[in-house]
């Protein structure tokens, strides 16, 4: 640590000003990188940040191979974002390529998305709690996390790299049978969602360390062009399921969530981007229902064979299409590149068509849940009025309340494990009872 | 906002300048369909920070990411901003492509219009080997400070393999 002296506006005057560097490794990082802290006291005035210590060369790698290896090299881009990554290149090459996506396919895109978004939130919850010194809300959100990867593990087989999105569709279905899982999955976070909130937002000790801290300004947050729940917690209304819709999110009326929808001015602090992460887990749920119970009928893909798939990106002329190299080699000779400068690839073809069917869940009504709605069809507002809810709800149960519920969790959590194997195998087998929507296993009476 | 509004403005504010214009039009959604736009413009290197400076002016953009592709005597860089969110199918994306020749690999910045694209201008000073002039930090972000090669060129492609190879050499000698 050096100390050097700078002007600070605060505190009025020269004061003086330490470098902090934390990383590359250190036990407060997840993954290794530097930063580089101005201190003035417990103030941070300035940070540096250099990433890039685990830079594996994904981008040169993508260059030398062809659009099918380039997806699964996509999806390990990160362990955490395992949907976020791939979806984003297959769009890309099928904007291109003008591949078209069965209705279906984009249905269970979007479901396994919201799923790692709540997942994901719930993450980043679990590290600012464990940040904040709270671990025993680390492990408790960490603990909830585990039921949206069990059921990711169910519908895909994998708890992360799910290997759903390829050109053109998906690579496997949800079929009806699963949907119970899904709809158990998401009562349970339903239930949790309240608890969650009272644990996170009402708390004394986690407002005292987040509000007003690390505040991102909503004119830093469009200046800097952030994105995502980082952004809609300094209060800009930016996200791009609503303002450019794609896949299933065209089909229903969102809103950008923002902490206005907890009734509270938008600051940009921690606390905001806690209030938004939280309330998007539950405009993710009401996603993945709606999707769920609109599924529509038809095939999972528009191309299955992957020959035919390497063909049409290759007719699209698209780069990374396998001659990258050869392409650069002549293009570096020729003189007349310069008049292909500001052509696109153009020029849409038929599609063959596969004779794939798969049934919607529409139709087999028995199969579900019976405690899941009914409507045939939902407007995602009511994701509006139910969020309005829970954000008009008083802080939680009494302590005393608290306490009762807590014999009740104690009393399952005695034979959790096998009771969930037994109901996993008996909704898998199909002849499932009526389900049984359990209140989550651990109370928040340690918070 | 509508593509036109955004191209007409452009038609006008740069008059001949505007080598090219594209306007990409998607269908989503399966019960109401309605379109989406993509669009793309492009100039020439010297009228691109006019470009950029007309677009911060009339429409608050939002500058997603810079994008480059060595088209072997030049770098094509497109610069992909979206401007209209906050409204349900409002936001249109903007690209605004320019060609950077190799003989001369200078670009200006535009972090003093939206500080959000240094860290973009920085990769692409890294991996293309682009001058990016007046950028306020020059340092290298994602590859080690002494690096001096640019993985993305295919013309430094020899370059680039032997680096990986004495990596795995490296490595090698030390099991």
């Amino acid at each position: 640590m050096n100390n050097r002296s700078i002007h600070l506006e605060i505190g009025g005057g020269e004061q003086t000003c330490y470098t902090v560097p934390i990383g590359p490794t250190h036990p407060a990082l997840k993954e290794p990188i530097r930063f580089t802290f101005d201190l003035s006291g417990e103030q941070i005035v300035g940070v540096d940040i250099k990433p890039g210590f685990a830079h594996r060369g994904i981008e040169y790698m993508g260059m030398r191979r062809n659009v099918i290896q380039t997806l699964y090299l996509s999806e390990r881009i990160c362990g955490i974002c395992s949907i976020s990554h791939p979806l984003a290149f297959t769009q890309a090459v099928e904007n291109a390529a003008g591949i078209e996506v069965p209705p279906r396919a984009q249905y269970i895109r979007t479901i396994i998305g919201e799923l790692e978004r709540i997942h994901s939130h719930l993450l980043w919850a679990g590290v600012g709690a464990h940040e904040l010194g709270f671990d025993t809300l680390l492990h408790l959100t960490w603990n909830v996390r585990e039921k949206c990867m069990d059921l990711l593990e169910q519908l895909t087989g994998n708890r992360v790299d799910y290997a759903i999105p390829i050109f053109g569709g998906v690579r496997r279905d949800i079929p009806a049978e699963k949907a119970p899982l899904a709809y158990q999955a998401l009562e349970y976070y339903k239930d949790l969602l309240q608890q969650m909130i009272d644990a996170y937002l009402h708390d004394k000790s986690v407002r005292m360390r987040t509000r007003n801290v690390g505040v991102m300004t909503y004119d830093q947050a469009v200046e800097l062009c952030a994105v995502g729940p980082t952004t809609r917690a300094s209060g800009v209304k930016k996200d791009v399921r609503v303002d450019m819709p794609y896949l299933a999110y065209a089909d229903m009326d969102l809103h950008a969530i923002t902490p206005e929808d907890f009734g509270t001015e938008p600051i940009g602090d921690v606390y905001d981007n806690i209030i938004v992460r939280l309330l998007e887990v539950a405009q993710s749920i009401e996603i993945i229902e709606f999707c769920l119970e609109n599924m529509p009928e038809g095939e999972l893909t528009s191309i299955p064979k992957v020959p035919a798939l390497l063909a049409a990106v290759k007719k699209a002329k698209a780069k990374g299409s396998g001659d990258t190299r050869r392409r650069g080699a002549k293009s570096s000779t020729t003189s007349d590149s310069s008049k292909d400068r500001t052509k696109w690839p153009s020029g849409r073809f038929a599609l063959p068509r596969t004779t794939t069917s798969c049934r919607g869940f529409r139709s087999s009504s028995a199969t579900r849940s019976p405690t899941s709605r009914s409507s045939p069809r939902r407007s995602i507002r009511a994701c509006a009025a139910w969020i309005a809810s829970i954000s008009s709800m008083k802080p939680g149960p009494s302590r005393s309340a608290s306490r009762r519920n807590s014999s009740d969790s104690l009393g399952r959590r005695q034979g959790g494990c096998a009771d969930d194997r037994n109901d996993r195998e008996r909704s898998l087998a199909g002849d499932r009872d009526p389900v049984r929507i359990r209140a989550p296993r651990y109370g928040l009476q340690g918070v | 906002m509508k593509p036109e509004t955004i191209l007409g403005s452009f038609r006008t504010a740069l008059g001949g300048k505007l080598l090219d214009e594209r306007t990409i039009e998607r269908q989503v959604g399966n019960v109401d369909p309605q379109s989406v736009y993509d669009l793309w413009i492009v100039v020439d290197r010297a009228d691109f920070r006019a470009a950029v400076e007309h677009l911060c002016a009339e429409f608050d953009p939002h500058l997603s990411v810079i994008s480059g592709d060595d088209l072997g005597d030049g770098i094509a860089l497109n610069y992909h901003f979206s401007a209209g969110w906050g409204e349900r199918y409002g936001e249109v994306t903007f690209t605004i492509r320019t060609v950077v020749p190799k003989s001369d690999l200078h670009i200006p910045t535009i972090t003093d219009l939206l500080p959000g694209a240094q860290t973009s201008e920085r990769e692409k000073r890294e991996f293309f080997g682009i001058e990016v002039d007046g950028i306020p930090d020059k340092r290298n972000l994602f590859l080690p400070e002494d690096m001096t090669i640019h993985p993305w060129r295919h013309d430094l492609q020899e370059e680039t393999n032997g680096s990986v190879k004495r990596l795995v050499k490296w490595e090698e000698r030390n099991e």
